[in-house]
């Protein structure tokens, strides 16, 4: 990426901050981040993912646009999944981000 | 039931996680996704289902169904069985149908009119038990009732459900019963011949005295009252509401008998179970076994609840008969006595229960050839309560 390429990225990121910090657009439809509700350690709703990576009954892996979304629990399982919207159930132990250079790890 | 039908599959291989992101990127709906022993199980639409072909073939995973769900795959079931399933169908038609019809009229608030006379006269307008409700005109009957009996003041027809309640409200002032409760003009007269041991006269004109002895039929306080002329004749008989409280002690002969042989009504242990099946009106359909020469019977509604909540024209009795049978039976003298003893009590009961004080009691219980039986005089002291119509004022008119 040249230098042009890097100073629109920056503007852009700049514009998007803009409006979620100071004219209070809801951040997760200007950034386009994984929206998470949690009720809780049992219930979570999850939305604007972009798919399962891991699914087990411990632990499932949720690809975002730029980070993982972990969940460690017991009992783990999804109660509907759309392309929208999942909600998670089960004993909750932990729930972690990752997160490398604007990229999911 | 699930009406689009559902499935519960088990998915197996490599690329189980590919196949749930494909099956929501497509629009699919998955349900309780879980994981078991190394797969993932979930809940899918019958619809869907047949649309994930492609996805297994690109994410090499192995789909088994598990269990189907929903009406689809339940009418496939039922199509084997379709005895019941007509059943099914035809109680269904039977309830909906009988939806509109008439099952039932209830009456309440009347006393005066009869149930009978108040049903015949409902008949009599053309609603009857079986009736379709389209053609009941609730305002139209309430004003034929009001037209029709006099005495009542209020009706009200209600229709709810298959069931029509006719409430009434009767004049409760009615000229006839005030006749009869109130004593104007008549004489309050002695039930028995005794001695007047109290006398309280509260409206009329005292014959007797405390003390006197009285007859029977014996008038003792009389309904009309004389009006005197300046001369000291009497002017006219005014009638008044005789009331007064007059205490009459005498004599009352207590008598009874219980012979030593008798008979007894006892079960043989053979019964029989009928049951009779009621269409509307009285239509009925009997599955009779033989009666017994002798036999009590009984009658239960066995109706099956939900008929009866419906309302359903259809009513079942079960009548059980139990063969009885007469046996000749003697009683020793010690179960005659006791016999007596209780009759005795119960007289004594009976009478104090009335009103009546027992002043003195001289019963004796007595046994002679087959019978016993107790012969006595109770002194009791009997509040006079007859009333008659007084004859005295025409006389001198």
């Amino acid at each position: 990426m040249g230098k042009q390429g890097q100073r629109q990225v920056r503007l852009r990121k700049s514009i998007k901050d803009v409006l979620t910090d100071y004219l209070l657009f809801p951040a997760d439809v200007c950034k386009n981040e994984i929206k998470l509700t949690v009720i809780g350690n049992e219930w979570a709703w999850i939305e604007n993912f972009r798919g399962i990576l891991e699914f087990t009954d411990e632990k499932m892996t949720i690809q975002g646009k730029k980070q993982l979304l972990m969940i460690e629990g017991k009992r783990l399982h999804v109660n509907y999944f759309t392309k929208d919207e999942m909600l998670v159930r089960g004993k909750f132990d932990a729930i972690r981000y990752s997160v490398k250079d604007g990229k999911a790890e | 039931m699930k009406l689009g039908g559902k499935l519960l599959i088990r998915v197996s291989g490599a690329g189980k996680e590919r196949f749930l992101n494909l099956c929501a990127a497509k629009g699919f709906l998955l349900q309780r996704v879980e994981w078991k022993k190394n797969d993932i199980c979930l809940i899918a639409r019958l619809n869907d289902f047949y649309e994930m072909r492609p996805i297994v073939r690109k994410t090499k995973v192995k789909v088994a169904v598990l269990k189907r769900m929903g009406l689809p795959f339940f009418m496939k079931k039922t199509k084997k069985r379709w005895i019941f399933a007509a059943g099914a169908i035809l109680a269904m038609t039977f309830w909906v149908c009988s939806g509109f019809f008439l099952w039932k009229i209830d009456y309440s608030g009347n006393i005066k009119y009869s149930e009978d006379q108040l049903s015949k006269f409902i008949k009599k307008e053309g609603i009857y038990v079986g009736k379709e409700m389209g053609s009941i005109d609730a305002s139209q009957i309430e004003r034929d009732i009001r037209m029709a009996f006099p005495d009542v003041t209020w009706v009200s027809v209600k229709i709810n459900g298959t069931i029509m309640t006719v409430t009434v409200k009767e004049n409760e002032i009615n000229k006839d019963d005030y006749s009869t409760c109130n004593h104007l003009g008549m004489d309050l007269i002695s039930p028995c011949n005794g001695i007047v041991t109290s006398m309280i006269v509260r409206s009329g004109v005292p014959k007797v005295k405390i003390g006197e002895e009285v007859s029977k039929d014996q008038v003792l306080i009389s309904g009309l009252v004389p009006i005197s002329a300046e001369d000291g004749t009497v002017r006219e008989w005014l009638e008044t509401d005789t009331d007064g409280d007059v205490i009459i002690e005498h004599l009352r002969i207590a008598e009874d008998a219980v012979g030593f042989h008798y008979e007894d009504f006892i079960k043989t242990g053979r019964s029989n179970v009928e049951y009779l099946i009621y269409i509307g009106d009285g239509k009925c359909f009997r599955f009779s076994k033989k009666p017994y020469k002798e036999e009590i019977v009984t009658e239960t509604d066995v109706t099956p609840k939900t008929l009866r909540g419906l309302q359903s024209p259809v009513r079942i009795v079960k009548r059980k008969r139990v063969e009885m049978m007469t046996v000749q039976k003697k009683r020793s003298e010690a179960e005659v006595r006791k016999l007596l003893e209780e009759k005795i009590l119960k007289f004594i009961e009976t009478l104090e229960e009335k009103g009546v004080q027992i002043i003195e009691k001289n019963v004796k219980i007595d046994i002679e050839g087959d019978f016993g039986f107790y012969y006595g005089e109770l002194r009791v002291r009997e509040k006079a309560e007859l009333y008659r119509k007084n004859t005295e004022g025409k006389d001198l008119d």
